[in-house]
């Protein structure tokens, strides 16, 4: 049993190594994700926590709770993984700083007629 | 040598001192350019005919801003750039002191704030905390000698480093990861002692609950220099 729960663990940091290091995980889209997971972690070791929970969203069968929102989670860090596989965001930013430059040469440009 | 240094001011929302801090610059080092770079403010910004102004169309933070100020510095041909906040907290008295530690063979020039831990309460302690970590972490993920505040906005650059930097991706809040990168792809790090002047107007963008996030970004930029020094 020990070692299926090593081996859960393993996967997981090796899976996050590879994330990290491939700059597939952004730090700063993932952060509010893995702060969720570690709130839901050290709160579902409360009964309190889960029927307050499942008390708040409707749901009937308290421990189901956890699940649903552990799921929703991972639906966020899976966005920001295909924010960041489709190169989106990249995208998006290459384009500002090639406006951006565009704006600014017209200005050294203006400068330049300007001083003769 | 003025003549091929660009001053950096990026803001967001903070305009107010912008036309003084330009003056004193101007006053300072008269030949140097000046780019200010708007982060998608929320207001107008009527600027001065002798600086160079763009607007980002929404803000996309530091980083961006950081990377559109380098692009402009490598398209034409600057030998320095030197980004100062546009709060009015970094003189430009100390530009001079910062454009002589880059021409002594400087890749990046930090404006260490000495006074920076001056004021008193629990807050500055968790602020001191926060930096020792980051100084601890940095000094043993990168093996060398690094520049104590690690935060600090007043930044030179030579055009090197410029080159360097300009290909990784800055995040949000950049300057602890321009000064660990720096340090880990081997560029020359050096600091000067700064004054930081109070704030008289608007509020630091870093609050108390930016603190989590800071440890956690850093944390993060370590490890993933970490993972490409030894496991990967």
């Amino acid at each position: 049993m020990i070692w299926t729960k090593l081996a859960i663990v393993l996967f997981f940091f090796v899976t996050f190594v590879v994330l990290v290091r491939k700059r597939l995980l952004n730090i700063d889209l993932s952060f509010p994700w893995f702060l969720s997971l570690v709130i839901v972690a050290i709160g579902s070791t409360s009964p309190l926590f889960i029927q307050g929970t499942a008390k708040l969203f409707g749901i009937v069968y308290a421990p189901l709770v956890v699940i649903l929102l552990v799921l929703f989670i991972y639906l966020g860090l899976i966005t920001v993984l295909g924010i960041y596989i489709t190169e989106l965001r990249r995208r998006q930013i290459l384009i500002v700083r090639k406006l951006a430059q565009y704006d600014l040469d017209k200005q050294v440009n203006c400068e330049r007629n300007e001083s003769g | 040598m003025e003549s091929k240094v660009l001053i950096f001011l990026p803001t967001y929302n903070d305009y107010e001192v912008l036309n003084e801090i330009v003056c004193d610059i101007k006053q300072t080092l008269p030949l140097c350019d000046v780019v200010i770079v708007d982060d998608g403010s929320m207001v107008l910004f009527d600027a001065p005919r002798e600086v160079f102004y763009v607007r980002l169309p929404f803000n996309l933070g530091l980083g961006v801003a950081t990377h559109v100020a380098m692009d402009f510095a490598l398209r034409h041909g600057y030998e320095y750039l030197i980004r100062m906040d546009a709060d009015g907290q970094h003189s430009a008295s100390y530009l001079s002191t910062i454009l002589e530690n880059l021409a002594a063979g400087n890749n990046i020039v930090v404006g260490t704030r000495t006074n920076r831990h001056k004021e008193k309460g629990g807050k500055n302690i968790f602020k001191k905390l926060v930096q020792y970590y980051f100084y601890v972490l940095a000094k043993i993920t990168t093996s060398r000698e690094i520049p104590t505040d690690l935060n600090s906005g007043f930044i030179g650059f030579d055009n090197r480093a410029v080159h360097v930097l300009n290909d990784l991706e800055l995040d949000r809040f950049p300057e602890p990861q321009i000064v660990l990168y720096g340090a880990y792809l081997g560029l020359k790090i050096g600091e000067v002692d700064v004054l930081q002047q109070p704030r008289t107007r608007g509020v630091s963008t870093v609050v108390f609950s930016h603190a989590f996030r800071l440890v956690y970004r850093f944390t993060m930029y370590n490890f993933i220099i970490w993972t490409r020094k030894r496991l990967l």
